[in-house]
């Protein structure tokens, strides 16, 4: 049976109405097997859920809340997107509570009541959704690869909430939550495509920065100073108005040396006393160089994301693609992010494809030893 | 260094036979941590467990080295217990 994608984008009226009319349209007669909604906080995710799933009542229907959301048509802000998979495909999902307080113990609960392994599916992906805010997306990450294995490939993304990082959600069935995890394996026939790639290079006056003083997400100090400080002073931006800090942070963003390349890790927001809270962990001791990227950068690395996926299908042609896109690009790029998008079709053969702005990027190939990315295009890519 | 990817190290697989290097090691960690960070938490058990002076470690040696990572609080611990995982797949 060759693989189907559906994927569409609606702003007013009934927005679940309107998502569901669309995607049994464009399958006609094939169930859809998996449905993901990327809705922002204007939708409220649980009704919209509710909804979508009262019209698929057989298909696994997984959300999270977003910062923007997009398919292959274009991209919009304080909209919903919905993407659908049809096919040979086998999808089953858990969802973990108390992510903040126990991450390995809300992944274990996700899997607890999983199969493994589906007869006559060689293949197994697995997508993860997160609460960023939480702060641990990492220890998320690496658990749930632990629990799964080494021949499970992770994809996936961090819910985000139009940058005002107060309250992110994921959601399962009808049932959306905030400090939780939503594990789905995609059971496969044929091998589907990961590709993850970032743009982001260190500041030329940011130097190797010490953090002297952190407790599991939030850094206090940096060089022995309130991190707040030490950003504002190394990028040499004027302090942002508070609303504005979100997205400043989001430009530049923490870099780990790691071998021959940085990876990134997201500063969400900052408190009173000057600390900054991340996505995840940053011990003391972590050595860390603030990024930044370039337009231009942003939208080759999109499109390297595409082709990478793309290069692991086999020889198959891409009928589609699921896309978590860190919210930075859209930041850096602004009007123009809609070019990095259409950067990733046409690496896919003008495919559809659909997906949101994340506060995080979730992508963990055979032998990786790390998951949980910022400032990336994580592509998952289906084979016809 | 390339700005353009994130880290993929080596896959575990690949090296799947014989003594683990303690770089082997570190490379769990990087990806997490970074560097920097990876080669003190993985000095500092090596020191306390009195293995400093090796280059390369047996099974035994590499799942107590990460035993006495995997009880630091947060994510250094989490990827201790990640990388204990893998290690119990490989071959020695």
């Amino acid at each position: 049976m060759e693989t189907r994608i559906a994927t569409f984008m609606a702003e007013r009226g009934d927005v679940a109405t309107t998502l569901s009319a669309n995607v049994k349209a464009q399958l006609a007669s094939n169930e859809p097997k998996l449905l993901i909604v990327f809705a922002s906080p204007e939708h409220p995710l649980a009704p919209l859920m509710k909804t979508v799933g009262s019209n698929f009542p057989t298909a696994t229907l997984l959300g999270v809340s977003s910062s923007g959301e997009f398919t292959e048509k274009g991209d919009r802000k304080a909209a919903a997107s919905i993407f659908a998979l049809s096919g040979d495909y086998e999808v089953v999902a858990g969802m973990g509570k108390g992510l903040k307080a126990n991450p390995e113990k809300a992944v274990a609960d996700a899997l607890a009541s999983l199969p493994r392994t589906k007869p006559g599916f060689e293949h197994c992906t697995a997508v993860l959704l997160l609460d960023p805010l939480a702060g641990n997306g990492e220890e998320t990450t690496l658990a749930a690869a632990a629990l799964l294995g080494e021949g499970v490939r992770l994809a996936g993304g961090a819910a985000g909430d139009d940058l005002k990082m107060t309250s992110t959600e994921v959601g399962l069935g009808t049932e959306a939550a905030s400090d939780a995890v939503v594990i789905a394996l995609i059971f496969s026939k044929k091998q589907l495509g990961v590709g993850v790639s970032h743009g982001h290079a260190p500041l030329a006056k940011s130097g190797p920065l010490r953090v002297t003083k952190s407790a599991g997400n939030v850094v206090s100090e940096i060089e022995n100073r309130p991190a707040w400080d030490v950003w504002l002073e190394k990028t040499g931006v004027k302090a942002p108005a508070k609303e504005d800090e979100g997205a400043f942070l989001l430009m530049y963003e923490a870099g780990l040396a790691a071998g021959d390349a940085y990876k990134i890790r997201a500063p969400l927001s900052r408190s009173d006393d000057g600390s900054i809270n991340f996505a995840c962990g940053i011990p003391e001791g972590a050595v860390v160089r603030i990024t930044e990227s370039t337009p231009a950068r942003q939208v080759e690395s999109a499109r390297e994301a595409a082709r990478r996926a793309r290069a692991q299908l086999g020889g198959n042609a891409p009928a589609g693609a699921l896309v978590f896109d860190c919210i930075c690009r859209n930041l850096i790029l602004k009007e123009d992010f809609a070019s990095a998008v259409r950067g990733m079709s046409e690496e896919l053969s003008g495919a559809p494809l659909a997906g949101f702005e994340t506060y995080g990027e979730i992508a963990l190939d055979v032998g990786d030893m790390s998951g949980f990315h910022n400032t990336t295009s994580v592509v998952l890519a289906f084979p016809k | 260094m390339s700005e353009a990817d994130p880290p993929h190290m080596p896959p575990s697989h690949a090296a799947s036979t014989g003594p683990l290097r303690v770089e082997e090691l570190i490379a769990f960690f990087t990806p997490s941590v970074g560097e920097e960070k990876a080669r003190e938490s993985v000095g500092g058990a090596l020191s306390r467990l009195h293995f400093a002076h090796k280059n390369t470690l047996d099974r035994v040696e590499a799942l107590a080295v990460l035993d006495e990572i995997a009880s630091t609080i947060g994510i250094v611990g989490v990827a201790a217990r990640f990388a204990k995982a893998r290690i119990l797949l490989r071959k020695f």
